[in-house]
């Protein structure tokens, strides 16, 4: 396999050269006025930009000549919903950014809407300098790696990669006899601005006067253009050697040569995908947009076309946009990775800074295994979790509430006391090849550890978690998030000692409880009980009140923080939980609250696998 | 033993009326375009057939109406039917039902009922004994040419479509290029649905012609009316080679597509 490989490495490398070397030369001659069109990308290949992994740069911080696309304030509005609230980010020319979250966070809609498929509701996606949300999805110098491939089954591996070439137009300058520029009035520029004003006339978002102002200038661009022709185009179709030359360096770059006249019902899985690739560059995009292109390849396949498609992109220099919701795929593949979730971006950086430094306790969930605790700044880069106090390297406010990243493989396990600083009973342990996974039990609190060392289940073991290894964050004050909730015997969710009776058919889509307290959705029965959920409270759904005795729940008010039209309040209760809560009326610290929460407004997600749970 | 029997036991219904009344019938007419008035075997008919101008005429008159029909119905029937498969244009079933909903009544007080209507606007089976015949042609077969069509229509894969419009496909191009191609077996069935019953229907053309125009169904009728069964079991029995060669004919679309999303089924 590995020697496979090797020899499709330089072939494909050879591939990729002469797709350079032939590109620039005859064409830059007849088309002087092609920048409009053809990437400039291809034409002078540009390594991608090494991105030290030490700093991420604001938005704001480099040049926009480096941006290859930028989005600012886009929001998306379905259905009265917002799934992509005020997103703003850039990808640097010829980068790989991939944009990870679970499904549902607004991932693809970013992509459709990049792609044109799908039109923001507000805000502006500038590629190259020019606002692009107008522009028919046809005319977008970009082009789409399509989940499921969405090849054309009624032609063939040549039919499916010439499609583009066939339709694509390159603009050659209109001359007189004399030789100088013909001026017209630019009527397609007009109409772009057209579609630009109707555009903002429907936005629902931004405000009147940004509206009135915005259109204006528009209008005065429109009224410039009528009186000021410019220099005309005349559109010319590629021809059949051009043509039939893209398609076979296109598949000369997937490695998929002489394979040209099979029929597309015929190929792999893995095939298929490779010919998608091919349809896609060689129309040689500015951006390459890739939407889970792998999602349907078996883990060997996938592997190998992770290695393939990164090679890929540092050989053509184009600008790769990726979406998955693997977050292996996402470390190993990209120059930086954008975590979404809820249409928000969560955090944005290089691979290692989103492993090291993850920003809230979403990120550090999402990406690889983490232990995450609740603990409280007990002085100068001392944080208390675990029952005890550790040496941190971050530096909050005294007695703030934080919350706590420990990666497994930063916990160090001794069998003696004298090196470990705290003890710990070993519930659990797996061999996963190259180490083990235990699951210790400091107290009722589980510590997940990955050790090269053998300890035998049950035994004491000592910890050790360096300065380095523990990781401080901002508590999110948004939303309640219970990762450590159980549905119990009587199908109730147990938050802390707090029990709800919630209803769990909205676990599953479809289901329904049977007489026996089982969950069951077509085929299949699930007992509930000992199942891990998260459970996901809004502030505003907390009823709190000064009546203990009535509460679900009762606490002391840990801090209260005005927020212009409320309280928003912590309450920290005797089973030591952190409820965020939202009111009008004021409350002061150190009181004594009760707590109720509607059960049906807890929002469930089952943690973990619901297929152990099948009865 | 048993239980071989019981598997078998479910075909014997469909297996008898498949013989009683598919494969007897066809023998039958075999039977009677191959032999004279007197029972001998003979190739009378087919002599007659072949030699006879007006049955020609008839059959090339029916052919293209046929054709000319089945164009029209496509034509109308497949922006139709691809508004009514849209959900973002249309998520009502009941307008997929409005247009169905014609079939529910019967055929010939249909058939009389727009004579009449079009006897109103002037145009009867005296004066314009074709546009009369195509009119109630096209309002027959339409429902029958937008079902089929509607449920390929359903079956898109808009992710092709999407990527027709990625890849530089205007509107246009993406219907042509890839909106057709992908309803190809849905049109090919709704096409046959529409040809083979036009070819042999003689009510319509009988009833809104005023007996001018002759079908190969009237042609056909004619000469069972007029006791000749050899002559109409042989005209049958070009009927049926037609039918049999527009299915072959068809049959190549819908195979080397996709068969899931065929509508051929129809």
């Amino acid at each position: 396999m590995k020697e496979r490989n090797e020899r499709l490495t330089r072939r494909t490398r050879a591939a990729i050269a002469s797709l350079f070397r032939r590109s620039g030369e005859p064409r830059e001659k007849e088309e002087p006025q092609a920048v409009q069109v053809t990437p400039e990308a291809i034409q002078t290949p540009q390594p991608a930009p090494s991105v030290t992994p030490e700093s991420t740069p604001a938005p704001t911080d480099i040049p926009d000549a480096d941006k290859i696309i930028e989005l600012k304030h886009v929001t998306k509005v379905f259905d009265g919903v917002k799934v992509i609230d005020d997103e703003n980010f850039y990808v640097r020319r010829g980068e790989f950014l991939t944009l990870l979250g679970p499904s549902g966070c607004g991932k693809s809609t970013t992509l459709r809407m990049i792609a044109g498929f799908e039109t923001p509701s507000s805000g502006d996606i500038i590629l190259d300098g020019r606002d692009i949300v107008p522009v028919p999805p046809y005319k977008r110098p970009v082009n789409t790696v399509f989940q499921h491939y969405a090849l054309f089954p009624n032609l063939d591996v040549y039919g499916n990669v010439a499609f583009g070439l066939k339709l694509k137009k390159v603009p050659v300058a209109l001359k007189d006899k004399e030789g100088n520029p013909v001026l017209k009035i630019n009527r397609s520029k007009i109409r772009y601005f057209r579609r630009q004003i109707a555009r903002f006339e429907k936005d629902p978002v931004i405000s009147q006067e940004e509206k009135e102002r915005r259109i204006q200038e528009f209008q005065d661009q429109i009224d410039y253009l009528k009186t000021h022709p410019e220099p005309a185009y005349r559109n010319r179709k590629l021809t059949d050697e051009e043509i039939d030359d893209r398609v076979m360096r296109a598949l000369q770059i997937v490695d998929l040569d002489e394979m040209e006249d099979r029929s597309i019902t015929k190929l792999s899985g893995g095939q298929q995908q490779r010919v998608a690739i091919a349809r896609a560059i060689c129309l040689e995009p500015k951006i390459l947009l890739l939407d889970e292109p792998l999602g349907a390849l078996d883990l060997k396949m996938r592997k190998d076309m992770q290695l393939e498609l990164k090679e890929m992109h540092r050989k053509l220099g184009i600008t790769f946009i990726y979406v998955t919701h693997d977050q292996e795929e996402a470390l190993t593949m990209s120059d930086r990775v954008m975590v979404m979730s809820n249409g928000l971006i969560q955090q944005i950086g290089t691979p290692t800074e989103i492993y090291n430094e993850p920003k809230n306790a979403f990120v550090a969930d999402f990406i690889g295994d983490s232990n995450i605790y609740n603990g409280v700044m007990t002085g100068a880069r001392k944080v208390r979790f675990l029952g005890r106090e550790f040496t941190c390297v971050d530096d909050f406010p005294l007695n703030q509430r934080v919350d706590v990243v420990v990666r497994p493989e930063d916990v160090e396990l001794f069998d003696q006391a004298g090196e470990g600083t705290f003890a710990g009973h070993i519930d659990s342990c797996v061999f996963k090849g190259i180490f083990f996974q235990y699951s210790i039990m400091v107290g009722s609190q589980e510590v997940i550890v990955k050790s090269t060392r053998a300890f035998p289940e049950g035994s004491t073991v000592f910890m050790r978690i360096s300065p380095n290894g523990i990781h401080i964050m901002n508590k999110e004050l948004s939303l309640n998030v219970f990762t450590d909730c159980v549905i119990d015997k009587h199908n109730q969710l147990t938050v802390g000692e707090a029990t709800f009776d919630i209803d769990v058919t909205k676990l599953l889509p479809n289901s329904k409880l049977d007489d026996d307290g089982y969950l069951v959705q077509g085929e299949h029965r699930y007992d509930l009980s000992g199942l891990k959920v998260t459970a996901t409270i809004r502030p505003e759904d907390v009823r709190i009140t000064d009546d203990t005795s009535e509460a679900q729940v009762t606490g002391t008010v840990d801090s209260s923080v005005w927020k212009g039209d409320h309280y928003l309040l912590v309450v920290h209760t005797s089973d030591d939980e952190d409820y965020v809560v939202s009111t009008p009326y004021a409350f002061t610290a150190e009181d004594t609250v009760g707590l109720s929460i509607p059960a049906e407004r807890i929002v469930l997600k089952v943690k973990g696998d619901l297929s152990a749970h099948e009865v | 033993m048993r239980y071989k029997f019981a598997r078998k036991a479910p075909v014997i219904p469909y297996a008898v009326f498949l013989i009683l009344f598919v494969i007897l019938p066809i023998l039958i007419i075999i039977y009677y375009a191959f032999t004279d008035a007197q029972g001998y075997f003979s190739f009378e008919s087919l002599v007659e057939f072949f030699t006879n101008t007006t049955k020609l005429d008839v059959l090339f008159v029916s052919l293209l109406i046929g054709f000319f029909n089945t164009l029209l119905c496509l034509i109308i029937a497949f922006p139709l039917a691809y508004v009514l498969a849209n959900p973002k244009l249309n998520n009502n079933y009941v307008l997929v039902i409005l247009f169905v909903v014609p079939m529910w009544i019967n055929f010939v007080l249909r058939t009389g009922a727009m004579k009449e209507m079009l006897s109103w606007i002037g145009i009867n089976g005296g004066t314009h004994p074709i546009t009369a015949t195509m009119i109630g042609m096209v309002y027959n077969y339409l429902p029958f040419t937008i079902l089929p069509l509607y449920s390929t229509m359903l079956k898109l894969d808009r992710s092709q479509i999407e990527a027709a419009k990625d890849l530089g496909c205007n509107p246009l191009q993406t219907f042509i290029k890839n909106i057709i191609p992908q309803s190809l077996p849905g049109i090919v069935s709704a096409g046959m649905m529409c040809f083979m019953p036009t070819m042999s229907s003689y009510v319509i053309s009988d009833t809104l012609s005023d007996g001018r125009i002759m079908l190969f169904g009237n042609s056909i009728y004619l000469s069972f009316s007029q006791l000749d069964w050899n002559g109409g079991s042989f005209m049958s029995l070009v009927m049926l080679v037609i039918v049999f060669l527009t299915m072959l004919f068809t049959r190549r679309f819908s195979r080397n597509t996709d068969p899931e999303r065929g509508g051929a089924s129809w």
